[in-house]
């Protein structure tokens, strides 16, 4: 290489590390500005064969960790029930639902459980770590034609209705329990929240409170809302399910879901979806059909999903 | 391509940032011969490369978690993805300015209303007992996430989705081009989605 040569490749060097130190500058400072309060440094989880890298959600009931398992150097995550030996009897039966419902399920888009455990006093179980974005994040920052949104969703209800087969109802499905993975495959987590359609243990269904709400109120069915919890069946994830797809192909909601508590829960319950073709070009007859059948009020009227799908 | 340290590659996989730096300085230049001439040439005026890496850097220091490559084409794909990305952003928000929306953005929004129509752009719901507690509960919320974006990314959201400032003025105040302003805030609302969990904070029983 010739000297100008040279000292060109020697500058465009320069060039390129200041602005990798630029914005390594910033990510230092954001590391700086929130870096966790001693306290919570003692609170991080220590698991035999695994290491755990960091905390990467924090919820209700339980803590999740981002981990390397050791042995296969595979990336996991683990939740950890948060109140540890602290827990009290119905917080415990809640997690143990939670893994044996995960453990009944098997399905390439469902996440997987790979070991269950108590350690220190703290239940845990690992599962699968799926990096990528919600499924609307991924959506809206993929840009895919209507074609693709399809395909896609159509796994998820394959994966949703495995889940059904096995008798588990998810009861919180929404775009972030959904991850697109780096193949853009999907994936359903978090069955934190799920019931088993025929629960042989009767004191499960004493966990949920006759008019408490469970789930996210603005992909909630009209019962779930109202806390019917004895109305609840698969056809709750159906309309589930149809609101997320109508949130995916016109970017809005099929009613009303800010404001006051009461108001949304009457939206739910009482107002018709305004028809997707009105709100976006391209969304052909068959389609919105399928659409508007399953957010809908009467509950014998939501469709057969997956069925339906293989159709389209 | 010149070989990389397999260890160094395991060290960043497991969340090592100063190992991932020596990554970026090892295959930054070829990321940057992957993507040039990928932008328009509509878009030069308004969108370079330096603007482009710079982003693109970032992100993998924002993301080492989501690295599970074991060789280096494998983490050169993911480098090179991440800058395809970014310019996409850019183009999707230079291409909407040039369009722009009768719908949005008659009146540059004020005040606690600004948080509101934020969170409303990024998809993220409320329901509280009085739609003034919501808005409320939309200023202290945002102003939580937002601190905690990196620098760029704080800024252009406060300056044009909170301030209601132009593009061009965003651009002006930040040193920086327009494109970069589409391409950071894009990337910013991606961040604040997440960290908010789109509405599930508000409802989860």
């Amino acid at each position: 290489m010739d000297d100008a040569a040279k000292r060109m490749a020697d500058c465009s060097e320069a060039a390129e590390r200041a602005l990798i130190d630029s914005a390594w500058a910033q990510f230092e400072a954001l590391v700086a500005r929130h870096r966790p309060h001693p306290t919570e440094t003692r609170r991080s989880f220590a698991l035999p064969g695994f290491r755990v890298l960091r905390e990467i959600h924090r919820g209700g009931q339980g803590v999740v960790y981002q981990a390397i398992q050791e042995s296969t150097q595979r990336k996991v995550a683990i939740k950890v029930l948060k109140e540890g030996p602290f827990a009290d009897d119905s917080e415990l039966a809640r997690f143990d639902r939670e893994v044996e419902i995960l453990s009944r399920l098997n399905h390439p888009h469902i996440v997987s459980m790979y070991d269950r455990g108590l350690i220190a006093g703290h239940a845990y179980y690992v599962m699968d770590y799926i990096p990528g974005r919600s499924l609307d994040a991924h959506v809206a920052g993929a840009a895919l034609a209507l074609r693709d949104v399809l395909g896609l969703f159509h796994k998820v209800c394959e994966a949703v209705n495995a889940a059904h087969l096995r008798g588990v109802i998810h009861r919180d499905l929404k775009p972030s329990n959904i991850r697109i993975d780096e193949e853009g495959e999907p994936h359903v987590l978090d069955f934190g929240l799920a019931k088993l359609a025929q629960d042989p243990n009767p004191s499960a269904e004493a966990m949920t409170v006759t008019g408490q709400f469970v789930g996210s109120l603005p992909w909630a069915s009209p019962e779930q809302a109202e806390g019917r919890s004895e109305l609840l069946d698969v056809r709750t994830d159906v309309y589930s399910l149809g609101v997320v797809l109508y949130q995916l192909l016109t970017a809005s909601f099929p009613y009303p879901v800010s404001g006051r508590m009461n108001d949304v829960v009457r939206n739910i319950a009482h107002t018709s979806p305004a028809r997707p073709s009105t709100l976006v070009r391209g969304i052909d007859r068959d389609v919105e059909i399928i659409l508007l059948k399953c957010p809908n009020g009467a509950i014998k009227v939501r469709a057969n999903w997956p069925a339906i799908f293989k159709g389209t | 391509m010149a070989a990389v340290d397999p260890a160094l590659l395991n060290k960043a996989v497991e969340g090592d940032t100063a190992a991932l730096r020596m990554l970026l300085e090892h295959f930054g230049g070829d990321v940057r011969r992957r993507i040039s001439g990928r932008i328009d040439k509509r878009w030069r005026a308004s969108l370079d490369e330096d603007d482009v890496m710079q982003v693109t850097y970032l992100e993998a220091f924002l993301h080492v978690d989501q690295l599970t490559a074991r060789d280096g084409a494998a983490f050169l794909t993911w480098l090179t993805r991440i800058a395809e990305n970014a310019i996409r952003d850019a183009v999707r928000g230079l291409s909407r300015q040039k369009r722009p929306d009768p719908a949005r953005r008659l009146v540059a929004p004020q005040g606690v209303d600004s948080y509101v129509g934020l969170l409303d752009c990024l998809g993220v719901h409320t329901a509280t007992p009085s739609r003034e507690a919501a808005r409320r509960d939309a200023a202290a919320i945002l102003e939580s996430a937002v601190a905690k974006l990196p620098e760029d990314y704080r800024t252009a959201v406060r300056l044009y989705d909170l301030e209601g400032r132009s593009v061009a003025d965003v651009a002006a105040r930040m040193s920086r081009s327009v494109g970069a302003v589409h391409m950071l805030r894009a990337r910013a609302h991606d961040r604040l989605r997440h960290d908010l969990g789109a509405a599930s904070q508000f409802f989860t029983g």
